[in-house]
Order: structure tokens, then sequence, then C-alpha cells
């Protein structure tokens, strides 16, 4: 999460390696340098990376050309898992003393000229190159990326180079000791050559005439690997008149860099120690770029993760806080709500709530009671409705369950119209003074002549009835 | 995986189970508050009731109290009730009277009990309407009356409860 200080560049050139800063107006700073052997063979903390350096951020680790190789497969699908998967497994394949490879390497959709589609791929091959990693990650001074002189060429010259995409180019980078030939097919990198030459501010013609057998042959083997032919050369140089003098020698014409953009002529000190990598300035090497470059498998797949992370550390954090701020709130307002809630308060509040209960109890009780008339009384409105020639026998009032009054009577009659007449008497004053839940009628009356008293002047009606209660 | 990856996770699950235990305690909270708040208002409610309607309470509170009676025990209770019954038929001259009880099948409602007695309608009629102004305390399920009209008498048949409390003997009064 602690953020390292300034940004680093590892450069190895010629069997050195160099840690690099810019200083304040871009230029190179060579911070601390050791032999590649040294640097592989010694303890990391033995103190031979100074403490102050392991705190910068190690942004990019520069290396030879030929430590990286570089192959190209027809591939069809684009799905990233299973390309990454068959290149896993073809490296490994080609380079079997190589275990390490899988973890370097990376790759792009590219498509041919018969528009197939193809993978891309190039890798670390140079054995030195995995131990100086892991040298690096336990110096503390593990590089984000790493790349060669041949991938930045590649992407500044994408940039100034007008139909660079378009055929064969050629580059010579002639520096104090070295000269360096880079050939690129429509816009891809595809080989370079370094060849070691004597200092040639005396003796330019010299060297010329000896770089154009290397040149031919480079040209050559362009040919052969393309089978194109090279369509523009560039010179960049320290002498604007050795690109004029390379044309006469080559018999072709080269254009030189410098007129196409700024640039920056690094210290012949810096030029001989950090090679072709000191050409670029600090703006060429931003980690922003889009130039080739390869991080660990491993290292990659976290900094994938990064953003992650962070957005996810942020949203949580902002989430906490307003989570927090509710929390406190809520609180606050809980207390506030509480505080008269005292013991005397809550001992004053609970006595109407038990009253209020008992009430609602008492209710209950006194509406079942008083729910149906009261027996008396009910008798009393039977009595009230029975006419004169009526009397009862048995009378059963249910008030628990299904309430109801079930009676059994006698009626007095001469015959059969003043038994109706009676009986219909009695069930009107009935309805009028008892109202159920349905009015009485003639067919809910079952009755039958009393047999004893036939022979009688008047006779004895037995009926029978029940009717409910409201 | 680095520890500075390691590092981060680590964080990232502090933070979000942070804001999770932070969810669960707000969620709770509210609730209670919510809980506090519908309690409140209730009490708030009963108050104004009791407030507003605090004689018609009182009235209904005594007549709920006395639709029982505090005894010590039941079948004291049931002793004292049957001596009163009879007292009651002995004032209307009514006679037979029987009452019958079975403690040990109360209910909610009470105890149910059955009384029996003869006597002229008119007493009768008496004797049942004092027993339902003066007893709010016994409950009628069920009345039979059967009129003997040569003797001249009825026969009731009362089934009722008896609704009762146990209170401490300082509490019977």
């Amino acid at each position: 999460m602690l953020k390292k200080d300034a940004p680093l560049i590892t450069v190895v050139n010629n069997e050195e390696v160099f840690f690099i800063g810019f200083g304040p107006n871009g230029e190179w700073r060579t911070l601390h340098s050791l032999p590649l052997d040294q640097f592989l063979d010694g303890d990391p903390g033995s103190g031979a990376i100074p403490e102050d350096l392991k705190k910068r951020n190690n942004t990019l680790l520069v290396v030879s050309d030929y430590w990286f190789g570089d192959a190209s497969y027809n591939f069809q699908s684009k799905k990233k898992a299973l390309a990454e998967a068959f290149l896993e497994r073809k490296l490994l394949a080609d380079h079997p003393d190589l275990p390490g490879i899988t973890n370097f390497f990376d790759y792009v959709f590219d498509k041919t000229e018969t528009n197939e589609q193809t993978l891309y791929v190039y890798f670390l091959q140079e054995p030195k190159s995995f131990e100086l990693y892991n040298q690096l990650s336990e110096s503390k001074l593990i590089p984000r990326e790493i790349t060669t002189p041949a991938f930045l060429w590649e992407q500044k010259l994408k940039k100034i180079i007008p139909g660079f995409h378009e055929g064969g180019m050629g580059l010579v980078h002639l520096l104090t000791s070295e000269c360096f030939l880079y050939f690129f097919s429509h816009g891809r990198y595809l080989f370079s050559r370094s060849i070691a030459v004597p200092d040639y501010q005396d003796q330019a013609s010299e060297i010329f005439s000896v770089l154009t057998y290397e040149i031919n042959q480079s040209i050559y083997l362009f040919s052969q690997k393309t089978k194109a032919e090279i369509d523009q050369f560039y010179l960049i140089s320290s002498n604007k008149q050795n690109a004029q003098e390379l044309s006469q020698v080559l018999g072709r014409e080269v254009n030189d860099l410098r007129t196409l953009d700024q640039w920056k002529q690094p210290s012949s000190e810096i030029s001989r120690s950090i090679g072709p990598a000191g050409f670029f300035n600090a703006d060429d090497l931003a980690p922003s770029k889009e130039f080739l470059s390869l991080c660990h498998r491993q290292l990659k797949a976290e900094l994938e993760w990064k953003p992650v992370q962070i957005i996810g550390i942020t949203i949580g954090l902002i989430l906490l806080l307003l989570l927090g701020g509710e929390s406190l709130f809520l609180w606050q307002w809980n207390q506030q709500s509480s505080q008269p809630m005292n013991e005397t308060t809550i001992s004053n509040e609970t006595e109407p709530r038990q009253i209020i209960q008992q009430y609602n109890e008492s209710l209950d009780l006194l509406l079942t009671d008083t729910e149906h008339p009261p027996a008396d009384e009910i008798i009393l409105k039977i009595a009230r409705s029975l006419p004169d020639n009526v009397s009862i026998k048995e009378l059963i009032i249910d008030v628990e369950t299904d309430p109801g009054v079930k009676l059994q009577g006698l009626i007095k009659a001469s015959g059969p119209d003043q038994f109706r007449n009676s009986l219909s008497i009695f069930i009107d004053n009935l309805n009028r003074h008892i109202r159920g839940t349905r009015p009485i009628n003639m067919q809910d009356i079952d009755f039958s002549l009393n047999a004893e008293n036939v022979a009688q002047e008047s006779l004895d009606y037995l009926i029978s009835f029940r009717f409910a209660l409201p | 995986m680095t520890d500075e990856l390691k590092n981060r996770w680590i964080i990232v699950g502090l933070v979000w189970l942070g804001a999770l235990l932070l969810t669960y305690w707000n969620s709770n909270k509210i609730d209670l508050i919510i809980h506090d708040r519908e309690t409140e208002e209730i009490l708030q409610q009963d108050r104004k009731f009791w407030k507003h309607h605090s004689e018609n309470i009182a009235d209904i509170l005594k007549k709920g109290a006395s639709a029982y009676q505090n005894v010590a025990s039941a079948k004291l209770g049931l002793l004292s009730v049957e001596n009163q019954l009879r007292s009651l038929a002995g004032k209307y001259g009514l006679s037979n009277v029987k009452m019958e009880s079975q403690p040990d099948q109360g209910n909610e409602f009470g105890i149910p009990v059955d009384l029996f007695f003869k006597g002229s309608f008119e007493g009768a009629m008496h004797w049942l309407s004092a027993f339902e102004k003066d007893y709010p305390y016994l409950s009628t399920r069920r009345l039979k009356i059967t009129i003997d009209e040569r003797a001249r008498q009825a026969v009731i048949l009362l089934s009722f409860y008896y609704r009762y409390k146990l209170s401490f003997p300082e509490d019977t009064g």
C-alpha cells in the first residue's frame, strides 16, 4: 500500500547493471552500477545495493535485444485463456531448458498478409534474465516491466515515421563504440544486430565500409525472412553528415532520423555505459507508453487485481464511513428517545397499560354475559306472549351452546280453528317480544292432540317448538 | 502472492466485514427504535384513552371485578354459594334445593354447577331474578323449568358457571 518514491529504470548493457534515474531536466543519471555477474552472485542483503535505491519504484528493466526471443503461431481463437494455455505448452516444448519461461512471456493477436490470425509471442530466452529477475526481487527491486531497445524503437518509430506499418524498414543506430541495426516489417520488430565499432569520430568512412558488409548481410536476412525488400532506411547518429555518407556507401537512400523529430543527444558517458537505451527520454520509457514489454505472469495478475482491490477498499471505506455516521446518528437518536424512559416513567407507563388490558378483559367478559338476555327476562317475555288458553309445560333455555329456547305447551281450544287462532296469536306475540335470529312461523311448531281429553268440551293440543336466541 | 497483494486483500476483507457488521448493527438498531416507537405510541394511546375514559374504565373494571368472586379456595367459594342460594330459595318458599358441582372440571369459564329446586312458579321467578341480578359471578348456562299444573308447582334445573379468583385471605374481605 505504501507508495515507493521516485521511479527507477534498470538497464543491463555490456554485462553491467545500471540503476538509472532522471534529473530535473529529464537527463539520465546513473544512481548505481555494478557488474552483472557480481550482482547475480552477490547476496542481496550484503549491501551491494544501496538502501536508498530500494525505496525507489523499479518501473522498467531494459535488457539487450538478444535476451528476448519471439515467434508467431497460427491460432484461430481470440480467447485469452486458450491462447495463454497454448503458448505455455508451446514455449515449454520449444525451450525445455527454460522452465521459468512460462512466467516471462507476453503476446499480441496479429494477422498475416493473407489475413490469417496469428499469435505473436515474445519471451525471455536468456538464462541470466531469470536469475537477474530473482535477484532484483530479493533486493526488493521487482521490475514492473521488462523490455528491449528494439521494442522501444518500434513504438517510437510508429509515432514519428509515416507509413511505418507498410513494408520493410531498417534503422542504423550508431553509437560511440557500437552500432545497432534494427529491422522492422509491417510495423513489427523483426530482428536486430549489434556490431562493435571503433570510435568513428575520426574515421567515419572507414567504419561505414565495415558496416556496409554487415548491413548487406542483414538486408539479405530480412529478404529471406519476409520475402520482401526494405523500403526505407534510417540512420541516427551524432553527425548529420553520416546519413549522406552511408547513402553513398550503400548505394541507396538513407534518411537522417533526426529530421523527423527533436532528439536530445545523450552524453557520451551515458551512451557508452547504457548503450542504445540511453537515447530514449523519460517520456519514451514511461509505463503508460504502449511499447512491447512483459511482466512476470504472477505480478501481472497482481497488477490486474490492484485496481479492483483499490476500488474495493475505497468503496468499502466510503460505505464504512456512511454506515458509521448512520450508526452514530441512530445511537444518539436512541439515546435521546430513550432518555425520559427511566424506571419511574416505565412504572408510570405500565400502569395504564395494565389497566387498559384489565379493562379489555372485563369488557369482553361483560359483553359475553350480556350477549343474550337474562333467563328471567326471557321467561317473562314468553309469559307475556301467552294467550289465556295457552299454558307452558316445560321450558328449556340454553345459553351456552347454540343459544335458544325449547318450549312445550298446551293449548285448550274448542276446535282446530280456535287452536290455529290461539297459536297464531302466541307466535305473533313471541316474535314481537323476542327478536331471535329468525322469526318463528307455523311450520316450526310441532303439535298433537291430547287423546286423553278428546271426549271433553274443549280439546287439549300439545305444542312443541324451538327458537334461537339472538 | 506478494505480501502487498495479500495485505490489500486483508484490508478489503476487513473493510467489507466492518461494513457488513455495521449494516447488521444498524438494521438491528432501527428495528429496536421502531419497536420502542410503537410501544411508546401504544402507551400514549393508552394514556389518552385512560385520561378521556377514566370513569367508564373504572366502572367497567368494577363490573369486571364483580364477575369473579375472590376466594381462598374454590371449594370454600362453592360452599358459600350453595349456602347463599339455599337461603335465597328459602326466602321465596322453594324447597328440595340440591346443588352439584364438579370443581375438577373447571375451565376458563369457571366451575360447572347444577342446581335443582321446586316451588311455585312465582317464587321461582323471583329467585331467578335475584340470581341474575345479585350474583354476577354465577353465569347461567342452561335453565329447565317443568310445570306441574296439578301440583301447581315448578321444577327448576339450573346449570351455571361459578367464576372465582383465588386470593389471599386479606384480599377476600
